[in-house]
């Protein structure tokens, strides 16, 4: 996307390869990351996240899938932002169906509320001052 | 040497790289103008301040790696984590609110409640007061009759009336007419104005007018002569201004005594007109009238 502007490498970017001898990656596979998204999509799934904040799940999902097949392929630095993006994902995904869930119940509260107001109106004043 | 070389020389690139204007990446504008929007929200400390630090923080990490020119993957990452967390801050924010609102409609909801039920506590007060009220009218309103009642039996004990079986009786002896006469003595005149006074200002009292005789002479005469007296008595009430529908008229002969025609005083008691009082709604005594 922005490759123009980025032609040049950081000074440690660049020692690091220098002094891995130009070694793909040798950072560890992201276990812990990838499991933590998992967990965090499972937790979504046994809620009503699925129908609330479908496509933030969806978006979980696919991430985690990712993060899963660039740790096969060995590129474990893909992994561990695939996993961490999908965890947040998953995270957000829950909050959102939350807050959908509070919204629903606010507003049911609110539309018996104005029936209770409508009924509360229709009370007569006071039934036993207007005999004469 | 060859090794150090090379250090320097990529130091130096590297020096080179940094001076140059640090990358734009329109990710982190994103990230930063959701970070700040979450920042600005009057909710966020009560219900998100832990995402706004975590976004803050990524945020501030994605800045760094621009400045030190680390891989646009890392900075794009580090944006979207951030974006993501504001998202996430966002959403608890949103959450927050509706519960917030929840709060307050339960509360207005207890309130409109106890409105109304407070509303039917005034209304059944103003019902018992009213009720009361009635009890209390409907008290004065015996008290008064009582009052009245009261005042009518004293008018009539004035008048010597005697409580009888048939209501309240009173008796113009023979003294108050001439003898075989149905003209009324002058001395009768005081009984008359009392009872017509009396008549006056129970309005509703209706009375009976009777005259009896003794058992001398025949009993044809007596009836009439009983007849005549009563109506003296009631021409002398007309003649005080009583209305005629007040009164009834009526001879019982002989056939009424209520002492011995054997001796002159039994006879003399024989001879006399009695007045019937009704109750003060015009109504007799059941017994009031002894033909049935």
């Amino acid at each position: 996307m922005q490759a123009s502007t980025r032609g040049s490498f950081s000074l440690p970017t660049l020692a690091a390869l220098v002094l891995a001898g130009g070694c793909a990656s040798s950072a560890p596979k992201p276990v812990e990351q990838i499991t933590q998204a998992r967990t965090l999509i499972e937790q979504a799934e046994r809620t009503d996240t699925h129908r609330l904040a479908a496509a933030d799940l969806e978006q979980a999902r696919g991430k985690l899938g990712r993060a899963e097949a660039a740790a096969e392929d060995g590129d474990q630095e893909a992994a561990l932002r695939l996993a961490r993006e999908a965890a947040v994902d998953a995270e957000v995904a829950q909050a959102k169906a939350s807050a959908a869930q509070a919204g629903k119940a606010q507003k049911e509260l609110e539309q018996s509320l104005q029936a209770l107001r409508e009924e509360a109106d229709r009370m007569p004043v006071n039934p036993g001052l207007d005999r004469s | 040497m060859r090794y150090a070389t090379l250090i320097v020389g990529v130091t130096l690139a590297g020096l080179v790289a940094c001076a140059t204007t640090p990358a734009r990446f329109p990710e982190v504008e994103e990230a930063r103008t959701k970070v700040q929007a979450l920042a600005q929200d009057p909710l966020v400390q009560q219900a998100a301040s832990r995402e706004l630090v975590a976004a803050r923080g990524t945020l501030q990490q994605a800045e760094t790696a621009i400045a030190e020119n680390e891989a646009p993957e890392d900075v794009v990452h580090l944006a979207y984590l951030a974006a993501r967390q504001a998202d996430l801050g966002m959403a608890r924010i949103e959450e927050a609110r509706s519960r917030e609102a929840i709060g307050q409609a339960e509360a207005e909801r207890n309130r409109v409640l106890l409105a109304a039920r407070s509303q039917e506590a005034a209304t059944a007060r103003a019902r018992a007061a009213s009720a009361e009220q009635e009890a209390a009218a409907a008290q004065l309103a015996s008290a008064a009759q009582a009052e009245e009642a009261e005042a009518a039996r004293r008018a009539l004990a004035e008048l010597q009336a005697k409580q009888t079986e048939r209501g309240m009786v009173l008796t113009l002896g023979d003294v108050l007419f001439d003898t075989d006469a149905a003209t009324l003595k002058p001395g009768a005149a005081l009984t008359i104005d009392r009872l017509a006074k009396f008549l006056a200002d129970s309005d509703e009292t209706k009375i009976l007018i009777e005259g009896h005789t003794d058992s001398t002479g025949p009993e044809s005469y007596n009836q009439e002569l009983s007849e005549r007296r009563a109506l003296a008595v009631a021409n002398e009430l007309r003649a005080r201004g009583i209305d005629a529908t007040r009164f009834s008229v009526l001879g019982r002969g002989e056939g009424y005594p209520v002492a011995a025609n054997e001796t002159a005083a039994g006879r003399q008691q024989n001879r006399r007109v009695e007045i019937v009082f009704s109750d003060q709604t015009g109504n007799f005594s059941a017994s009031a009238d002894p033909a049935g």
